[in-house]
Formats: structure tokens, C-alpha cells, sequence
């Protein structure tokens, strides 16, 4: 097994505190979400997990060492088994269990064969759903993202689908890279932004009975 | 290439600046080494990218030297570790984009666009058969993007999606290649160069969208955003193309730093992050919020400077 300092980072002298830091660091590097649906899914868990074992041997070591009390894996909870559970495991209730099949050990043109032989009246939101994972598998974005958008259309109760769409929103809105333009990161300020600031504050100085901004 | 992918400045260690810059006049010189005193004229922040990857999986330690610059030899100039293979296959990859960019536009172009593609070619020949010979696998992998590009293009079902596929594969291998022998690694810098090569292709695309409707070019964002016969972008939908162009780049630059993320990197770790974190989200906003390439945008930008 790695040493388990070596996987977070962090010197063995480092303080409980640090240790906790340098792991949230990582579960926040490598969180699952990024990676639902993704072929870079596996070993994004594998390091998940690495960091997991990594983080529990190192509290483990240190409460048996120290008095000190500390709460163990943090986080747990919310990092194990994220992803599309459909996809996955769960092959109950599904129109389509061969091709979800197929898309699980990345056989993603056997997928779209089965997929693309179904005849129009019986592909449902599943269907949907399905052909956009395959897409966004093969890096085809901007149509896996219309099919999850019609998956979602069909069924706007299911959960899955959602998953999968709200992860294509999140990475067009700029949450994982590229620009955010309604957000005045770096520090930017431009005109727009000084007299909405004054007007604001002039707003709340009437309000509490001022004014700084005399002419309105 | 086209130049899209560079660090922001303003953010990098002075050491780092220092460094990434020592990379690119050792690429500038190696270019002169290997492919003729013209070639350094071809010398992008694209390859100096690859570069800087490809130092970095192979775990270079720099050696700096002081020398003249190349193109101005008054300057001086730091190289780092220099005939190493990294710079010789960047060399190579900047010579191969050229000469096939330079075919793609014979056959695109018209009149004197044309006559002066084909003048160029005839300059960059020896430099690409040199190139060819030194790495047949680049020359395959350009050539067939070339190829899948004519093809991509003319097929009446196209999306961004399926244009921008010739360039995300091309770049998926040329990257895959950097990781030797270790298979996990090489899955992760495949898909790496894979939205590499999206993010460049929507940029490119994205930038010359206005150009293209005036000259009546192919342009993957015209039919997505029902411009269809028009020559121009209507002032009340600029936002709007604006913001689903940046989206498109957003997703492609997200999973590019979730591949990241899952990469081991060495010393030049920070000047990578920078490029692709900043540099890209830099280069989104002056193309496509401040508009520098159009001459009113390039006018307020410069005044906000």
C-alpha cells in the first residue's frame, strides 16, 4: 500500500488540520461529479478511493497515537456511489438493459447500433436519455445535451435524467472551466459597475433616511 | 495552429513567465534547427503548449542557457534544454499544421488567396517532406484530420459536434502519444487533447463566425444559430450567439480540466493550470465579450487597457 501521506500531499508532521485540508483539496479535485458519465469515470473513483483509504489510515494511526478525538472520513457520505445509478447498477425497470450494458463496458458503437434500430414510436425519454449518454461518452456535447434535454421533456420526474442534464448545464455555465461573463471575477471592475454601486448605495441611504447622492 | 492557447500573463510567477518564454525561443530556434530559417516564422503559443506538456510528462529537468535571440539577435534570450525530442516533435507538429493548412486553403480559396497559398506551399515543401520523415505518424494523423475535415464539412447532417471531431481526434492521439507506456495516463491525456481539440475548433469557429457570413464560408455555428442567409449578425442576436458560442467553449474547457485533474504533472504543473484554467477563460472573454478582433471592439479594448 502507497504511504498514505505520500497520496495526500502532506508531510507526516503535518496538523490534523492540514491533513483535513489537504483532503478536501483532493475530494473536491477528483469529485464524481465532474466524471458521471464521463470515460474518465473509473479512474476518477480509483483515485477517489485512494485518497479515502489514504485519509482513514492517517486518522485511524493518529487515534490510536494521540488522545485526541477526530472525526473519521469526512464527507463519506456524500462522495460514495454518486454517478448515474442507472447507468451503473441498477438494471431493474428498464426498456433497454443491453444497451446500458454496453455503455457501462464502453461499447459505445455496439450501444448506438441497438439504439439507432429502434423504431420511432418506442423511443421514450429512456431512449433520449441513453443515446445522449453514448454521445457524451464519444465527446459529442452539444447533442448528448439535447437528448438528456428531451429525456428531461418526457419525463420531468426522473431523476437520472436530471442528473445528467444538470451536469451538461453546469459545465456550459462555466463551473468547471472557461469564462463566466456574469461573473466580475478578477478582480474587474468596469463603469457599469461603479454608478450601479453608487445608485445602490444611494438606494439604501434613502432608505435609512439619507441620501448620497443629492440629485436622486 | 491559430495562437488561442496562451497563459495569462499577469497570473504566472515571474520564474514561470520566465520559463514558459524559455520554451518558446527554444522552440523558435529549434524550428530554425531542424526545418530551414523560414520555419521559425511559424512558431505559435499553441505548440509552445505542446511543448511544455510534452517537457513535462517526459520529467525534463530545464538546463538554462543564455544565448542570442533568433529573430533579433541584439536580445538575449534563455533556452532550456535544448535538442531534446519534445522540441523536435513540436517542431515537426508546427510544420505538418502549416503545410496542411496551406493545402486546405488551395483548395478552399480563390484568385490571389490562392496563387498565394500555393506560393507558400512551395516554400514550406522541403520543410514538410524533412518534417514527414521525421515523424510519419504525425504526418498521418494531420493528413487524415485534413481529410475528415473536408469530409465533416460537406456532409449535410453536420453539427459542431461532428466538425469539430476531426480536430479533437487528431489532437486526442498526438497527446495520447506523450504518455509512454503508463495506459491510465494515456487515457486521460486522449481525452484531454480530445476537448483540446474541441475547444480550439469551436474558438476558431466562434471568432471568424462574422467573417464567414460576410464571405459566405463555411461556418458550424451558422445553422445552430438559425443565421442561415444572413451576411451578417443581426445587432439584437450578437449576445445571444455570443453566449451559446461561450457555452459551447465552457463545456470543452471544463472537461479539459476535469481530465486534468486526474493527471500527474511535474514542474511545469503551474504554467499548465494557468493556460488552461485563465489563459483559455482570457481568451473567451476578449474574442467573444470584448470582441479585439472586430475593429470597434479592438478600439474599447485597447481605451479599458
Amino acid at each position: 500500500m502507497k504511504d498514505p501521506y505520500k497520496v495526500l500531499g502532506v508531510s507526516p508532521s503535518s496538523s490534523d488540520e492540514e491533513i483535513k485540508n489537504a483532503y478536501r483539496a483532493l475530494a473536491k479535485k477528483y469529485h464524481p461529479d465532474q466524471y458521471a458519465g464521463n470515460p474518465l469515470q473509473e479512474i476518477a473513483d480509483e483515485k477517489m478511493k485512494e485518497i479515502n483509504e489514504a485519509y482513514d489510515t492517517i486518522v485511524a494511526q493518529r487515534k490510536n497515537g494521540n488522545a485526541g478525538g477526530y472525526s473519521s472520513g469526512y464527507g463519506r457520505s456524500s462522495y460514495g456511489g454518486y454517478g448515474y445509478t442507472g447507468t451503473n447498477t441498477n438494471y431493474g425497470n428498464t426498456d433497454f438493459a443491453d444497451v446500458r450494458r454496453f455503455i457501462n463496458m464502453n461499447r459505445i458503437t455496439d450501444a448506438e447500433q441497438i439504439l439507432n434500430g429502434v423504431p420511432g414510436e418506442r423511443r421514450n425519454a429512456e431512449w433520449n436519455f441513453l443515446k445522449g449518454s453514448c454521445l457524451y461518452r464519444r465527446g459529442y456535447l452539444e447533442e448528448a445535451r439535447d437528448y438528456f434535454s428531451r429525456a428531461c421533456e418526457m419525463d420531468p420526474s426522473n431523476r437520472e435524467y436530471a442528473s445528467a442534464y444538470n451536469q451538461a448545464m453546469n459545465y456550459r455555465a462555466g463551473n468547471y472551466g472557461g469564462y463566466n461573463p456574469n461573473m466580475t471575477g478578477t478582480g474587474s471592475c468596469n463603469t457599469c459597475d461603479v454608478c450601479n454601486t453608487l445608485i445602490c448605495a444611494d438606494c439604501c441611504c434613502e432608505m435609512m433616511g439619507g441620501d448620497l447622492i443629492p440629485c436622486c | 495552429m491559430f495562437g488561442y492557447i496562451r497563459p495569462m500573463k499577469g497570473e504566472l510567477k515571474v520564474k514561470e513567465y520566465e520559463e514558459y518564454k524559455a520554451v518558446y525561443c527554444t522552440l523558435c530556434k529549434e524550428l530554425s534547427r531542424h526545418y530551414g530559417v523560414l520555419a521559425k516564422f511559424a512558431l505559435s503559443f499553441d505548440m509552445t503548449f505542446y511543448a511544455v506538456m510534452a517537457l513535462d510528462m517526459s520529467g525534463a529537468k530545464p538546463q538554462v542557457r543564455k544565448g542570442h535571440c533568433v529573430v533579433n539577435p541584439a536580445k538575449k534570450c534563455n533556452f532550456i534544454c535544448e535538442g531534446r525530442e519534445e522540441y523536435h516533435k513540436a517542431a515537426a507538429l508546427t510544420v505538418l499544421t502549416v503545410y496542411y493548412k496551406l493545402i486546405d486553403n488551395i483548395a478552399d480559396e480563390k484568385g490571389i488567396k490562392k496563387l498565394g497559398a500555393k506560393m507558400l506551399k512551395l516554400i514550406v515543401n522541403g520543410a514538410y517532406r524533412k518534417a514527414k520523415a521525421d515523424f510519419p505518424r504525425f504526418d498521418e494523423i494531420i493528413a487524415k484530420m485534413t481529410e475528415a475535415q473536408t469530409i465533416a464539412e460537406k456532409d449535410e447532417n453536420y453539427s459542431i459536434d461532428s466538425c469539430s471531431a476531426p480536430t479533437a481526434d487528431a489532437l486526442a492521439e498526438v497527446f495520447a502519444e506523450l504518455a509512454g507506456n503508463d495506459s491510465m495516463k494515456e487515457t486521460v491525456l486522449r481525452q484531454f487533447g480530445y476537448f483540446f481539440g474541441r475547444w480550439i475548433y469551436a474558438m476558431d469557429a466562434a471568432d471568424d463566425l462574422q467573417k464567414d457570413l460576410k464571405d459566405g464560408s463555411f461556418n458550424p455555428f451558422i445553422r445552430k444559430l438559425g443565421l442561415e442567409g444572413k451576411t451578417e449578425i443581426p445587432e439584437e442576436d450578437r449576445e445571444k450567439c455570443d453566449n451559446y458560442c461561450n457555452e459551447v467553449l465552457n463545456a470543452n474547457a471544463g472537461m479539459m480540466n476535469s481530465a486534468l485533474n486526474l493527471l500527474e504533472m511535474g514542474r511545469y504543473e503551474n504554467i499548465i493550470r494557468n493556460v488552461t484554467e485563465l489563459g483559455l477563460a482570457e481568451v473567451q472573454r476578449e474574442i467573444l465579450f470584448l470582441h479585439i478582433h472586430d475593429k470597434k471592439g479592438k478600439k474599447e479594448y485597447e481605451r479599458s487597457i
